[in-house]
C-alpha cells in the first residue's frame, strides 16, 4: 500500500518489460527489457520505425498477445498498483476498455461491418456496465458529439461502410472513451487519414487528455504527430529504448545518434534540399539483434565499444536519458 | 449494398421471382389446387375456409372425402379454387387425358388432375428443399464454427468428419439409408440435411479462421468484450456470408435430390404428390402421355435453374472482386 501512495502520480509503471515471441526464424526479442512511466493526464509517446515494438508493447500492456507464438512475457506493467502481468484473464477483461482502452491505426477495419455503430458501442458498454442498448444510446449520443461527430442521433444508425474514415476514426475513439478509462493507447491513430483530418483527430487526442484528464500513450514513427501531443517521449530501436526525455528538451536536444537521425529525416529539417535525409539500411530482425548496440551498425558516430558491449542507461538529467556509450560519464549523480 | 450489387444481375432476379412465385403457389396450394372450397354455405351456415379448417359437422356429413361429388343444393353456394381438383382425387372416367380445358395439364392414369398435384407437389418439394438445407446449415454452422473458434483437437476431429462425409457418395449412402428407414416426407429431409453439412461446415470454418486475425476482432477484444461474445456475436455474422451462398446452391441440389428420390421410390410414399413422384408414374405411360413427363420435369428444371442463377447472382453481389465485371 505504500508504495501506492508514493506512486500515485504515476498511473501506468512498465519495468523491465520482455516479449519474446517464437518464430521460424528463432526467438525474436521484439521487446527486450523496457521501462517507462505514465503519469496521470500525461501524453506520452512511444516513437520509433517500423518493428521496433511499439505495438507489441501496447499489446502487452493489454496483455492481447497469446502464446503461440508469445513465448515470454515477463517484466512489470504495474497500473494503479496492479500489476497487470499477474491479473487473470478474467479480471483482464474487465480492465480492457473500462481502464486502458486503445484507438487502432486502421479505423475501417476495427469496425464490425455487419453491425450499426451505434450498437457497437452500445455493446460496450453492456460488457461493463449492464447498460441496455436504450439506456446506453443518451450516453453514446453525448460522448459521439463530444468528439465531434455531427448529428449523433443519425450516426448512431448508420454502418461502418456508409461513413468516411475520419468519422469512422472519430466513432472508434467514441467507442474507445464512452467507459472514460483513465488511459487511452493510440496505435497510429491518424496514419490511414489524410492530412486534414488527421489535424483534428490531433486535436480531439489533446481535448480527451485536457478536459476527461486521460492519459494518452500514443503510438507514431511520426515526429511531429508527437509533437503536437505528447509532453514525454520515449525512443525505442529494436526492442531496446535508446532515448528518453521531456519532449521539450528532446526536440531541442536529442542525444542518441537514432534520435538525431529520426529529426534529421524531417522535411523541414532537411531544408531546402530536393531529397530527405534517411537513415541507411534498415531495423535488425529481432531475432539476430546485432552484439552491442543494437544501433551500432547504422550508427555514423559507432565506436569500438558500441559493436562489443551494450550500453547502460545513462540519465543525462532528470528530463532526458539515453543508452550510449557517447555519453558515458556524463551522467548526473542522484 | 449486395441487395443493390444483385439488382442489376437480371438473370438471378428473374431466378428470383420465379421462385418467389413457385414459393407462392406452394404456400397457397390448399387455395389454389383444391376440390374443397374456400368459403360456402351450407345447412343455413357459412363455412370460411373449409379447406383449411376441418368443420366437425361436415366431417360428420363425410363430406371431406366426397367433395368432388358435391353439388349445392338450392340455398347453397361455394367458392371453389381456381383448380377445382384435389391432389388425390381420382376420377376414373378421366384417365389418362390430354391437357383440355378442365384439366389443363391433363390428368393420370388414376384420373387425378396433373395441374393440381404438381401444385401440391411444389410445397413438397420446396419444403423438402427449405428444411434439409435448414438442418444442413445448422449443423455445418456449428460445427464450422467450433472448429474455427477452439481449433486445436476439436479442429481435427470436424475436418476428418468432414472428409469422411465427403469421400462417401451421398446419394447411394441416402439411397441405402432410406431402404431401411420408414419412407416419410420427415426421414426424406432429415436424411439429405444429414449428409450435405459438410460443405457449409467447411465454409464456416475458413472464415472462422480469416474473420478471427481481422482488426475488429482485436479492437472488440481491447474493449473488453469476451472471447466467446467476441466469436459467435461478432465473428459470426460476418462468417455468414458464403453460407448464404452455399445454401442457395444447396436449395437446388436438395430439390434435386429429394426428385431423383422419388423417381427411384425411395422417396415420399405414394400418393403423396411430389415432382419426383410424379415423373415416377409417367414411367409407364412414356410413349404416348406426354404431358406426364413434361410438366414436372420443367418444374424441377425451372426451380433449380431458379436456385442455381440466385445463388449465382447472390455469389457475385458478395465478392466484390467479381464486381464491375460485366
Amino acid at each position: 500500500m505504500k508504495s501506492n501512495i508514493q506512486n500515485n502520480n504515476y498511473l501506468l509503471e512498465i519495468e523491465n518489460l520482455k516479449v519474446y515471441f517464437s518464430t521460424v526464424l528463432g526467438t525474436a526479442y521484439a521487446v527486450d527489457d523496457i521501462s517507462f512511466k505514465i503519469r496521470r493526464g500525461q501524453a506520452v509517446a512511444l516513437v520509433g520505425e517500423s518493428g521496433c515494438g511499439k505495438t507489441v508493447t501496447a499489446l502487452s500492456i493489454l496483455r492481447l498477445l497469446h502464446t503461440p507464438p508469445l513465448s515470454h512475457l515477463s517484466g512489470r506493467i504495474k497500473f494503479e498498483g496492479r500489476d497487470l502481468i499477474t491479473l487473470s484473464e478474467e479480471e483482464m477483461r474487465r480492465v480492457r476498455g473500462r481502464h486502458i482502452s486503445m484507438v487502432f491505426q486502421e479505423p475501417m477495419s476495427s469496425l464490425n461491418p455487419v453491425f450499426r455503430v451505434g450498437d457497437q458501442i452500445a455493446d460496450v458498454m453492456k460488457m461493463h456496465f449492464g447498460m441496455t442498448k436504450e439506456e446506453s444510446f443518451g450516453k453514446i449520443e453525448k460522448v459521439m458529439e463530444w468528439v465531434g461527430i455531427t448529428d449523433p442521433h443519425m450516426r448512431l444508425r448508420q454502418y461502418p461502410y456508409e461513413l468516411s474514415g475520419g468519422l469512422v476514426q472519430r466513432v472508434m475513439i467514441a467507442m474507445a472513451v464512452v467507459c472514460e478509462p483513465k488511459l487511452l493507447i493510440a496505435d497510429e491513430p491518424t496514419t490511414a487519414l489524410d492530412v486534414t483530418i488527421q489535424a483534428e483527430i490531433l486535436k480531439l487526442l489533446r481535448r480527451i487528455k485536457h478536459e476527461k484528464e486521460m492519459s494518452v500513450l500514443l503510438i507514431s514513427h511520426d515526429l511531429s504527430v508527437v509533437a503536437r501531443i505528447a509532453e514525454w517521449v520515449v525512443v525505442l530501436y529494436a526492442g531496446k529504448k535508446v532515448e528518453e526525455g521531456s519532449s521539450t528538451v528532446i526536440y531541442a536536444k536529442p542525444t542518441h545518434p537514432y534520435t538525431k537521425a529520426l529529426f534529421d529525416a524531417l522535411p523541414a529539417k532537411s531544408g531546402g534540399k530536393k531529397r530527405l535525409n534517411t537513415i541507411p539500411g534498415s531495423v535488425p530482425l529481432t531475432t539476430e539483434p546485432p552484439k552491442g548496440c543494437r544501433f551500432h551498425p547504422r550508427c555514423p558516430s559507432a565506436m569500438h565499444i558500441c559493436e562489443v558491449k551494450e550500453p547502460p542507461w545513462i540519465q543525462l538529467s532528470p528530463e532526458q536519458g539515453n543508452a550510449c556509450w557517447l555519453y558515458a560519464g556524463e551522467e548526473i549523480k542522484t | 449494398m449486395v441487395w443493390s450489387e444483385f439488382k442489376k444481375n437480371k438473370m438471378a432476379m428473374c431466378g428470383l421471382v420465379v421462385i418467389f412465385f413457385f414459393g407462392f403457389i406452394a404456400t397457397f396450394a390448399p387455395f389454389i389446387a383444391n376440390d374443397v372450397p374456400i368459403v360456402m354455405k351450407k345447412n343455413n351456415r357459412i363455412y370460411l375456409f373449409p379447406n383449411v379448417i376441418k368443420y366437425s359437422d361436415l366431417l360428420s356429413e363425410n363430406l371431406y372425402a366426397n367433395f368432388d361429388l358435391w353439388k349445392p343444393a338450392p340455398g347453397e353456394w361455394c367458392i371453389k379454387p381456381i383448380v377445382p381438383f384435389g391432389p388425390l382425387r381420382q376420377n376414373l372416367e378421366v384417365v389418362l387425358h390430354p391437357p383440355n380445358r378442365i384439366h389443363w395439364l391433363g390428368t393420370d392414369d388414376r384420373g387425378r388432375d396433373v395441374l393440381s398435384r404438381m401444385i401440391w407437389g411444389a410445397r413438397l418439394s420446396l419444403s423438402v428443399g427449405f428444411v434439409s438445407v435448414g438442418i444442413a446449415v445448422l449443423m455445418g454452422i456449428v460445427l464450422g464454427s467450433l472448429a474455427g473458434f477452439l481449433g486445436s483437437w476439436v479442429d481435427t476431429v470436424v475436418l476428418r468428419l468432414i472428409e469422411l462425409m465427403l469421400v462417401i457418395p451421398t446419394f447411394f449412402l441416402i439411397i441405402t439409408v432410406m431402404a431401411f428407414l420408414p419412407p416419410s416426407v420427415w426421414t426424406i429431409m432429415v436424411v439429405i440435411g444429414l449428409t450435405s453439412w459438410p460443405g457449409v461446415a467447411r465454409l464456416v470454418r475458413g472464415e472462422f479462421l480469416r474473420q478471427r486475425e481481422m482488426e475488429y476482432v482485436l479492437s472488440a477484444k481491447v474493449l473488453g468484450l469476451s472471447g466467446i461474445r467476441t466469436m459467435f456475436r461478432h465473428v459470426l455474422p460476418n462468417a455468414l456470408g458464403p453460407v448464404y451462398v452455399s445454401a442457395t446452391f444447396g436449395l437446388a441440389g436438395a430439390i434435386l435430390m429429394e426428385s431423383g428420390l422419388s423417381f427411384l421410390g425411395f422417396g415420399a410414399p405414394p400418393p403423396t404428390p411430389s415432382w419426383g413422384e410424379l415423373l415416377k408414374q409417367s414411367q409407364s405411360y412414356v410413349d404416348f402421355a406426354w404431358w406426364l413427363v413434361l410438366f414436372p420435369g420443367l418444374a424441377i428444371f425451372i426451380t433449380v435453374t431458379a436456385f442455381n442463377l440466385v445463388g449465382e447472382g447472390l455469389r457475385d453481389a458478395m465478392d466484390p472482386r467479381l464486381r464491375g465485371g460485366r
